[in-house]
């Protein structure tokens, strides 16, 4: 570097404090009138930089948030090192902190503050700081976060402070849904998480897929499955999450089922009824007091029926506690992969007043409701006022519906439980943005995640990094299928010509076409047809040009013109 | 007053001070209290902490991202950065709002990374330009003139960008932006010339 530009680089630095300190550029300039010549045009583009200094501002909820969330981890930390601090002595967070606040007193007054009452000082401020942000702060970590601890233990703290019950289970149920967000979180985030507690109703099984409370879990060889669950069944699982978006299941435990006792009314029986009979395969018999005999017999059918019949000995209130390997079972046989295989549809045989009838259960969407008569799926049922209704269902719901076959007459629902919300049609979408990613069918762009299909339309072949125009459907459950994709590709055209034409939004140059609108710059002289124009214009895709910047140079208006010359 | 303890004074206000404005709001030895408490992971001190640098933090990074969303992400990994720097035993050893840049200047390159490019911030994302008389064409001209800047700093290397950043938008002293670049002022002072020359030259061409 060469000397001159040493002391230059001093002079601009020098200049730069002068701006600051609030003086101008002419003064500057003044005070080294030798560099004015190269130290202007530097400052100018300093000050041109001041340009791009405004941020935009956080909004106070957001902000609000975000130190709440602070706030909650710097008290966990500090726990977490309190309570490690005990068990090393020697490295102890207090020792520390006591050394760094008798640090503050050191230079001022050395060795007059006794160390007990540091101690004391600390203890206090600490305790009472601890506390007051692990209770106040909300946060929004999930498993496997510095806060999520915290988030917890407050949940536990909330639970056991509650003594009403119904305002228990309502914190639990308001609890449980978290957990199924934060499940649902850690998939869409890809996160690894080991130990995720979650409580939810299963909703379809398949051999090693479950969908449970709207969530897909695998079931594999090692999962731990604790009672029969069956569709509709509410269990309780551990789940792990390794972080390549599923979720596998280490543990499922049925805590509630769907069938509930229900002892019909005599006078609605008649002596005896046999429903419609399957083709038998295989009869399982149970016993139930007094004497009762109900035979259900499944069917060959494969276990993707919806239908599921339960015996009524499975009815609980008045059942033996259920064994994971109960056998005989009349219902479900349970692979090693957690498969069920249900029967759709019994043969029942029933001995009237002492048997009870035999209840259904059904999972389908709602297809409509008449007063006390719904439509679930191809089935009628009706409703009375000992119906349970479970999370509002509603039309067009997905509900599991558990019955009662009534001979004689309509089924009659037991309990009709909401398991998920009407499907809302796909919304149209559109962005315009870069073209960050493409693996196979899945494209990133704009940061937004979208799915290319064999019926999108892509349109200028786009590339990595270039900006595309999107068009597409957004589905209920956030999957975006693109419809065209278009790459915009803007051309920069410089011209010169003689404005011939000037209507609104269009005029014409030397025959050439541009496009004026609100963003265009036009400067210079007054634009009047006839003078000459400088214009800055890009193409676009469909080959018009869009005027960014036009410049009337004002010389020419000094000109005579070529008819006054003649 | 020991000789002992006024070299202690004399470090805490060279690290600890170097940030425009941690003097003035809090003393030297104030603030080298609140930052040996937040050592010791007490949660007031950490949260003044936080309060002092998230704007700071947020300004920093959203002038190298361009993005508001993006800018938040990145400022709350600082902060939890900070946290587990604390807790791993690994904190600030000099100057706490330099080491705390350079967390947020890890992150936005880590986040170019991820990207695969890097740009000073998009056009699309900029703040709207209004000019102080609400005339159209004069918010046009700077939006124009905004947009070239940014083109032209896209094309600087990362130092003199980070130097822009700091000097010129962030408004830091010589003396913290060297603390924050490990530099001495006056290699900053000599990056701050080039950067600002191959901006003018970028700009004029």
């Amino acid at each position: 570097m060469t000397d001159h530009n040493e002391v230059l680089q001093d002079v601009l630095d020098d200049c730069y404090e002068l701006l600051r300190s609030g003086a101008d550029v002419a003064a500057c300039l003044e005070r080294y009138p030798e560099h004015a010549a190269e130290l202007e045009p530097l400052l100018s583009t300093i000050l041109q930089l001041h340009m791009l200094r405004p941020v935009p501002s956080r909004t106070p909820e957001l902000m609000a948030a975000r130190r709440a969330e602070f706030a909650l981890a710097a008290g966990q930390l500090a726990r977490d090192r309190s309570s490690s601090g005990r068990a090393s002595p020697g490295a102890s967070w207090l020792e520390s902190f006591l050394v760094g606040l008798g640090s503050i007193f050191r230079p001022v007054a050395p060795q007059r503050v006794p160390v007990g009452l540091l101690a004391m000082l600390v203890i206090i401020m600490i305790g009472g700081l601890v506390g007051t942000v692990a209770v106040s702060a909300s946060a929004e970590a999930l498993p496997g976060d510095l806060l999520y601890p915290i988030k917890t233990a407050t949940e536990n703290a909330r639970l056991a402070l509650t003594r009403d019950l119904t305002e228990r289970d309502a914190l639990r149920e308001q609890f449980n849904e978290e957990r199924r967000r934060e499940a649902a979180s850690l998939v869409e985030l890809k996160r690894s998480a080991r130990q995720i507690p979650m409580v939810g109703v299963i909703e379809r099984m398949d051999e090693t897929e479950w969908s449970v409370s709207g969530l897909q879990i695998e079931i594999g060889p090692e999962t731990q499955i604790e009672g029969e669950p069956q569709r509709g069944d509410s269990v309780a699982l551990v789940l792990t999450a390794p972080g390549d978006g599923a979720l596998r299941a280490l543990s499922v435990r049925v805590i509630s089922e769907i069938p509930r006792a229900y002892e019909p009314e005599p006078t609605e029986l008649p002596a005896t009824k046999t429903p419609d009979p399957p083709t038998p395969t295989t009869t399982a018999s149970r016993t139930r007091t007094p004497t009762p005999t109900a035979t259900i017999t499944p069917s060959a059918t494969p276990a993707e029926s919806p239908i599921a019949p339960l015996a009524p000995a499975d009815l609980p209130g008045d059942r033996p506690a259920r064994q994971p390997t109960a056998s005989p079972s009349p219902t479900p046989t349970r692979t090693a992969t957690a498969t069920s295989t249900r029967s759709p549809t019994p043969t029942s045989t029933l001995t009237p007043t002492s048997t009870p009838l035999p209840v259904f259960r059904l999972i389908e969407r709602v297809n409509q409701i008449d007063e006390n008569q719904w439509t679930i799926g191809s089935l009628l049922v009706e409703t009375d006022g000992k119906t349970q209704f479970v999370d509002n269902p509603g039309l067009g719901f997905e509900v599991a519906v558990t019955y009662l076959q009534r001979p004689g007459g309509l089924p009659l629902a037991l309990e009709i439980r909401a398991l998920a919300a009407p499907e809302a049609p796909p919304v149209p979408f559109a962005t315009t943005g870069i073209l960050e990613a493409r693996d196979n069918d899945q494209w990133t762009v704009g940061g937004v995640q979208l799915y290319v299909t064999s019926e999108t339309s892509i349109d200028g072949e786009p590339q990595l990094g270039e900006m595309v125009q999107v068009t597409g459907t957004r589905a209920a459950n956030g999957r975006i299928e693109a419809d065209a994709i278009r790459a915009i590709r803007e051309v920069e055209y410089q011209f010169e010509g003689v404005i011939e034409e000037m209507a609104p939004g269009r005029w014409i140059v030397s025959g050439q076409e541009v496009l004026i609108y609100g963003e265009t710059q036009i400067f210079g002289a007054e634009p009047a047809l006839g003078l000459v124009a400088q214009v800055e214009a890009v193409q676009r895709n469909d080959g018009s040009l869009l005027a960014r910047r036009i410049y009337i140079p004002p010389e020419q208006l000094d000109q005579p013109s070529e008819s006054s010359l003649d | 007053m020991t000789l002992s303890n006024l070299l202690y004074w004399a470090l805490s206000f060279f690290t600890f001070g170097v940030i425009e404005g941690e003097s003035t709001r809090t003393p030297g030895a104030e603030q080298q209290a609140l930052l040996d408490q937040a050592l010791g992971a007490d949660p007031a001190a950490l949260g003044t902490l936080y309060d002092q640098y998230v704007d700071k933090i947020y300004a920093y990074i959203y002038h190298r991202v361009g993005s508001a969303d993006i800018a938040e992400d990145l400022t709350g990994q600082v902060f939890v950065r900070m946290l587990e720097a604390v807790r791993n035993g690994r904190p600030w050893r000099t100057s706490f709002s330099g080491w705390l840049y350079r967390i947020a200047h890890n992150l936005v390159i880590d986040h170019y990374r991820r990207r695969g490019r890097a740009t000073f911030v998009a056009i699309d994302e900029a703040m709207p330009v209004r000019s102080p008389d609400g005339d159209p064409v004069r918010s046009a001209e700077s939006r124009l003139e905004m947009d070239s800047l940014r083109q032209a700093l896209s094309s600087l290397t990362e130092e003199q960008v980070q130097v822009i950043t700091l000097r010129f938008l962030e408004d830091l002293s010589i003396a913290e932006v060297a603390s924050i670049m490990d530099k001495t002022e006056g290699a900053i002072k000599a990056l701050q010339y080039r950067a600002v020359s191959s901006l003018r030259r970028v700009m004029q061409s």
